[in-house]
């Protein structure tokens, strides 16, 4: 009896080509979408690179060292900004804010995942600026992207802890010819190697980088209060009390630079060299800030974000299953009297059309309200965005829902379709996993579905608060599809006039 | 002919047309209508004429047909050849032409409306509107038994309401030709008695009903002409009588059956090889009585008389064959 009820159930799925579509090709499908999405690109070999802005007040050396370093960082697509005429005023605080407004454009565009921005306090070098001058190097996010504020302070950081060992690797060069100079040089066995163990006749002629002499008994290049010391026997730098430096320890508590490694901010000689040089702490020079604009007015954008991405998927579930009454009033014969009725095929069509907008408005406006209430979305800030995107979006949804209820042929067919486009549009186009998550070939692919085109234009009104001209290209996508495939769905309604 | 056929009119059905008369222009007249699907003939030359208060019923196979000349008739196709012509109303000056009732097989309702609901809304599709609607609607429910189940959703109703109210949208608009495609299927006899009863107000009124239906026993009984189709054409037309005698002969037989061969002849019958039985074609019941006084005095007498009315099954098959279609 097992037996047969088995043979049933499987001669049900053979003979059934949708559920076997939804059965074994279906997972196959979402997982080629998800893994194209995580493995970086569909086989294109383009990886995936955080978007970082360059816009700089001036043109320094260590700037466009900093720049050419992180260039060179592969995780990286660095595109310098222009940072306009404006920043080269003479009035500080105006060119700071053109700065600003410049970087406020970049973002804006959405080109970028992050921003840096040095003002015009960035120096020129290191070396001729006193030892307390601070690096000010700033991070412009707008949020969307966590990894990246990570990523690039780390680079950065990363950038001036080179930079820390370059300048402590050009001194240890300076110290050991200093100590193998003429004065020295009668202590030394001739031919004595360049690493050779100081003597300790030439230890005096060290100093430190404060300037003052190196403690009775310590290592040339040491300082007396040596607050950075490499211990040879943990292998780790420490301060003076034991501890990891408090300028690390600080900004490991941030958060800011969480997860960031902690550099220590000299070099280690090599191991044959038993002396140790402190070199300048650059790391507690650099003054890294994070800026998020749109935090400072908003309270949650975000959330804005995920009720676009949520609202979309839905709608346009919600679209199809009301689109699929065209297929049951015809399963039913009841189109057929309606079509026997004064009502032309015209009217059905156009009807129902407009009733699958009307309720997918409604819905986004449910979803939207209801993020407003919970989540503090500042839906009343934005109210003339919201609609226009909430229009053009369920217009393009009820179109694509249409089109697809007059190429299937019955409703199950209409289910199995939809549930395969929908699902895969979402995944495809940020309602389900973050756009800002995938690479650049998947978001060009994502282009072609509606739920990028309308999170892009969510994301302009309530992330970045651009005014409503921007939204061109959005409600031009939206409405445009909603129209063409509006009128393909009145070309292909027409089997239902001509008979089947 | 229904019981109720020719009871006091009702406000159901076309108000315009009053009477029926045969001399009257048929209402929907169909001349050589053609259509084709991909190379295969489904009507071959359909000629038809419907008139006002006739209940003619469309008799065929699966596949025959009946189904894709409703769709022609309302406009749903478009014949390759041939031309459907309805006449125009009596009541219009416009010249508009006869309106037209659909009621498809299946339940062409909205199950999750109400059955006021449903009425409001093909009434509304059907261009009925306001206080006049809403009397429409009224004199519909009573109509169709459906005043107490107002209110109830359409998927609720037992199926033989489901096939009134499925009926009842269909007439809210005063058709003046109501196609029906087997309004009575899976319904009980008490509501079929009913859906006949309602299509027999309508015919009063003078509407013209065209029906499609399996069921012979409706056909012979309930309708005033019988159109027999197969394979896109239509193999006979008329009454029920018409048809038998057209396509059998006189409409009764009697047989005699025999314990042993019967030496004699008899007049008028005909002996099966082995004389064992005898039949004799009968033109009228009245001549059944004078045919037993005679079968009673024969020696050897009959061991059975058997005495049969032909109907619409033996025409059909008779026209149509007994092989399966299908």
């Amino acid at each position: 009896m097992i037996r047969t009820i088995l043979r049933i159930l499987v001669l049900r799925l053979w003979n059934n080509p949708l559920e076997l579509i939804l059965v074994f090709v279906m997972p196959v499908i979402f997982f080629s979408i998800f893994a194209a999405i995580f493995s970086n690109g569909i086989a294109t070999g383009t990886d995936q690179k955080l978007r970082v802005g360059w816009i700089a007040a001036h043109s320094s050396p260590l700037a466009d060292e900093l720049r050419t370093f992180m260039e060179g960082n592969t995780a990286l697509r660095c595109t310098a900004i222009d940072a306009g005429a404006s920043t080269a005023s003479e009035n500080s605080s105006q060119a700071e804010q053109d700065l600003d407004a410049r970087v406020r454009e970049a973002q804006r565009s959405g080109r970028y995942d992050l921003l840096v921005k040095l003002t015009e306090a960035f120096p020129d070098d290191l070396e001729s600026k006193p030892a307390d001058t601070e690096v000010p190097v700033s991070l412009v996010t707008d949020g969307q992207n966590p990894m990246a504020v990570a990523m690039v302070s780390s680079v950065i950081r990363g950038f001036f802890a080179q930079k820390s060992a370059l300048i402590a690797a050009e001194r240890l060069a300076r110290i050991r010819a200093a100590a193998f100079a003429p004065a020295a040089s009668s202590n030394l066995p001739a031919g004595s190697p360049i690493n050779a163990p100081f003597p300790s006749a030439a230890r005096g002629s060290v100093t430190t980088e404060s300037g003052r002499p190196a403690a009775p008994g310590s290592q040339p290049g040491q300082a007396a209060d040596s607050s950075n010391v490499f211990s040879k026997a943990s292998g780790e730098w420490r301060s003076a009390d034991g501890l990891p430096r408090a300028r690390d320890r600080g900004t490991a508590a941030s958060g800011v630079r969480e997860g960031m490694p902690a550099q220590p901010g000299a070099v280690p000689l090599p191991a044959s060299t038993a002396a140790t040089v402190t070199v300048e702490p650059l790391l507690d020079r650099l003054d890294l800030k994070v800026e998020n604009p749109q935090a400072a007015s908003q309270e949650n954008p975000r959330i804005a974000m995920y009720a676009a991405g949520i609202a979309v998927l839905f709608l346009l579930f919600s679209a199809t299953g009301n689109a699929a009454a065209l297929l049951e009033e015809e399963e039913s014969g009841t189109l057929d009297r309606i079509l026997v009725s004064r009502a032309g095929l015209f009217h059905v069509v156009a009807g129902k059309w407009l009733g699958i907008l009307l309720l997918g408005c409604l819905q986004i406006t449910v979803m939207f309200l209801w993020a407003e209430a919970v989540f503090r979305i500042q839906l009343g800030s934005h109210l003339p965005g919201f609609f226009i995107m909430t229009f053009c979006t369920a217009a393009a949804t009820a179109s694509f829902a249409m089109v697809l209820a007059t190429l299937c042929r019955s409703r199950a067919q209409l289910n199995a379709v939809s549930v395969v486009v929908i699902l895969s549009m979402s995944a495809v186009g940020g309602s389900m996993i973050p756009r800002f998550a995938m690479s650049d070939r998947m978001k060009e692919i994502g282009r072609w579905t509606f739920n990028a085109w309308a999170l892009d234009g969510y994301q302009k009104v309530f992330w970045y608060q651009t005014p409503l001209e921007s939204l061109q290209r959005e409600v031009t996508v939206l409405l445009g599809s909603a129209v063409v495939l509006g009128l393909l769905t009145l070309a292909f309604s027409g089997r239902w006039k001509r008979g089947y | 002919m229904t019981g109720n056929r020719h009871s006091e009119p009702s406000a159901i059905g076309s108000g315009d047309v009053a009477a029926v008369s045969r001399n009257e222009p048929p209402v929907l007249s169909l001349r050589g209508v053609r259509k084709s699907y991909r190379g295969r003939e489904a009507l071959k030359g359909i000629s038809l004429e419907l008139r006002a208060g006739e209940l003619l019923g469309f008799f065929g196979p699966n596949g025959a047909g009946k189904t894709t000349m409703i769709r022609c008739i309302t406009g749903l196709l478009k014949p390759d050849g041939g031309t459907v012509t309805r006449s125009p109303r009596a009541s219009s000056r416009s010249g508009e032409p006869a309106r037209i009732g659909l009621v498809p097989q299946n339940l062409a309702v909205y199950p999750d409306l109400t059955v006021r609901q449903n009425l409001e809304v093909f009434g509304r599709l059907e261009g009925v509107k306001g206080a006049a609607l809403t009397n429409r609607i009224g004199e519909v429910l009573e109509w169709a038994a459906l005043a107490d189940r107002s209110r109830s959703l359409a998927k609720t109703l037992s199926g033989g309401m489901q096939r009134r109210l499925n009926i009842a949208c269909s007439v809210l608009h005063h058709p003046d030709i109501l196609l029906l495609d087997e309004p009575t299927v899976g319904v009980d006899p008490q509501s079929r008695e009913r859906i006949y009863t309602m299509l027999g107000e309508l015919t009063d009124r003078g509407a013209a009903v065209l029906l499609t239906t399996h069921q012979l026993e409706e056909v012979e009984t309930r309708c005033d002409r019988i159109v027999v189709m197969d394979l896109g054409t239509i193999v006979a037309d008329g009454t029920l009588r018409d048809l038998v005698e057209r396509t059998i002969g006189p409409p009764h037989r009697i047989t005699l059956r025999f314990d042993r061969p019967f030496p004699d002849d008899l007049p008028d019958y005909r002996f099966e090889a082995d004389r064992l039985a005898a039949t004799r074609p009968i033109e009228s019941m009245r001549d059944l009585p004078g045919m037993l006084a005679v079968l009673s005095e024969l020696d050897p007498e009959p061991a059975q008389i058997d005495v049969r009315s032909f109907g619409l099954q033996d025409v059909f098959l008779e026209l149509t064959g007994r092989s399966l279609r299908e």
